[in-house]
């Protein structure tokens, strides 16, 4: 059966691949999940490859599950258009472009961009509590 | 799925992780604008399926490979149209392994008869041609009796052809359009799937023209034909095409097949067309919900390996080994990619810091 696939946005694999980037405990956590249903063929990972190349020291360990998607040319250029007449920043309307030509509905981003469209599935975490943001070492004055 | 996937609006705990959303609810299929191409693609394989059609009421069905391989390349042209440049160079190169699958196929099951030839030496590596064995484990299997000759006793009428003669007919040639269509839809919906679907079906090829080679089986129209030497059975009727014929139809083959001269007439074991019977409702079962039309779909295997029987081209025993090399060909790829989305998935959590315990 072809499995649900789930775009793995640039924002997303950066909070991944980066241990201390601030959102990296809830990327490892949703990434966690979405392994388990890659492992039992209910999805499949996807991301593009001009995020993955800035992490290609992690391509084959950490991504191994991680499928590529080309940025065609045509998809850049529809990008750009995206960016001019929608007011959407250019990565996230590329990334938008690929969605659509590729018929992905899920992604797994910390960009709230993707939150605006109500016929795309932003990929969760399955609990919500959320780890309060570390509180800053008191300065001795 | 464990993933819990949710549609906007956002929670507080979303904000938290930066999926706070404007207030602008958008569609993605309002905001990004169709692909230009979306229509010359629409409207070319729509004027493909009406052209088929209309050729396969006056012409026939397609059924040469050389014929079915162009009928292909044009579907592929009107499916890619306007597509990435990257898209077609990966079709390029698909579409040689494919041409190069089916020509070692038929290549090595054309000379299987006549021997391979070993290279560098004169002789040919042939193997015995059996007679009796597939015929042999059929009585077995039938308590004493043939099912070929019961069934052309029984239900065949050379005066008269019944509904069965024109279901059994339009089942036999499905064999020349199912997979095929199936691989060229597949090709154009999805090039994983059609990966998938190629490694399965090119190991079912492989095996089989293995078995052509060292098995070559007499099938059983030819052990009761008084042209050979055999005359193990009473004669049978070879009539596939005469309940096709019958509903207004013809197969169309161009001169070329016979140009190439790829036939090989004990190539019967395991049957192929037995095996893609089942081969394609196999692939796609997983696909279907409802349990009545999972089990209807896996009916039509058997109602063709019923035909081939009757119409006396295959022994019953052929159309098990073409089911058990299917078998054997999806539970060696369901394996092997099982194991390397563990072995994947494991190379990605090793690369994670250790989950916290939980209390």
């Amino acid at each position: 059966m072809t499995p649900l696939t789930v775009l793995l946005d640039g924002s997303f694999l950066d909070a991944l691949a980066d241990q201390d980037h601030e959102f990296h405990a809830a990327a490892e956590e949703i990434y966690r999940s979405l392994l388990d249903s890659y492992e039992q063929h209910e999805l499949r990972v996807r991301a593009r490859t001009d995020h993955l190349r800035h992490h290609s020291q992690v391509r084959r360990t950490l991504f191994a599950p991680i499928e590529t998607i080309s940025v065609a040319r045509q998809y850049a250029r529809a990008g750009a258009h995206l960016e001019r007449t929608a007011d959407v920043a250019a990565d996230a309307a590329v990334t938008l472009v690929v969605m659509k030509r590729e018929r992905i509905r899920r992604i797994a981003t910390f960009d709230p961009t993707f939150s605006d469209f109500d016929d795309l599935e932003v990929v969760r975490r399955a609990t919500t509590e959320i780890e309060p943001p570390t509180a800053p070492p008191p300065t001795e004055s | 799925m464990s993933v819990e996937v949710e549609a906007p609006p956002p929670s507080e705990a979303d904000a938290d992780v930066g999926l706070a959303a404007s207030a602008r609810p958008w569609s993605l299929d309002a905001a990004v604008p169709r692909d230009p191409f979306f229509w010359v693609r629409a409207t070319t394989l729509t004027a493909y399926g009406v052209v088929y059609l209309w050729w396969l009421r006056n012409e026939g069905l397609i059924i040469d490979r050389v014929s079915v391989a162009l009928s292909v390349a044009i579907f592929l042209l009107c499916a890619f149209a306007g597509k990435p440049w990257r898209r077609w160079g990966l079709l390029l190169v698909d579409a040689v392994l494919y041409a190069l699958m089916w020509f070692a196929y038929e290549m090595t099951r054309g000379t299987a008869d006549k021997g391979i030839p070993i290279p560098f030496t004169e002789s040919r590596l042939k193997f015995p041609l059996q007679i009796h064995y597939a015929r042999n484990i059929d009585r077995a299997m039938f308590f004493g009796s043939d099912p070929n000759i019961w069934m052309q006793d029984n239900i065949y009428d050379a005066s008269d052809i019944k509904w069965y003669d024109n279901v059994a007919s339009a089942t036999y040639y499905t064999h020349f359009v199912f997979p095929v269509v199936a691989i060229a839809v597949l090709w154009a919906a999805s090039r994983v799937e059609w990966v998938r679907f190629m490694k399965r079906f090119a190991t079912l090829l492989g095996v089989s023209c293995a078995m052509f080679v060292m098995l070559p089986t007499a099938p059983p129209w030819m052990v009761s034909s008084p042209k050979y030497p055999y005359h193990l059975i009473e004669p049978l009727a070879r009539h596939t095409g005469r309940g096709f014929n019958d509903l207004g139809f013809e197969g169309y083959v161009k001169k070329w097949q016979q140009a190439l001269d790829w036939s090989n007439a004990v190539a019967a074991m395991p049957s192929l067309h037995s095996a893609f019977a089942l081969f394609v409702p196999a692939f796609f079962l997983p696909w279907i919900r409802p349990r009545w039309l999972k089990a209807l779909v896996l009916v039509f295997p058997v109602v063709m390996l019923t035909s081939l029987v009757y119409f006396g081209e295959h022994w019953v025993i052929d159309g098990i080994a073409g089911f058990a090399v299917v078998g054997v060909s999806f539970l060696f790829w369901n394996r092997a990619e099982r194991r390397q989305r563990r072995t994947r998935a494991a190379r990605a959590r090793s690369a994670m810091a250790p989950r916290p315990a939980t209390s």
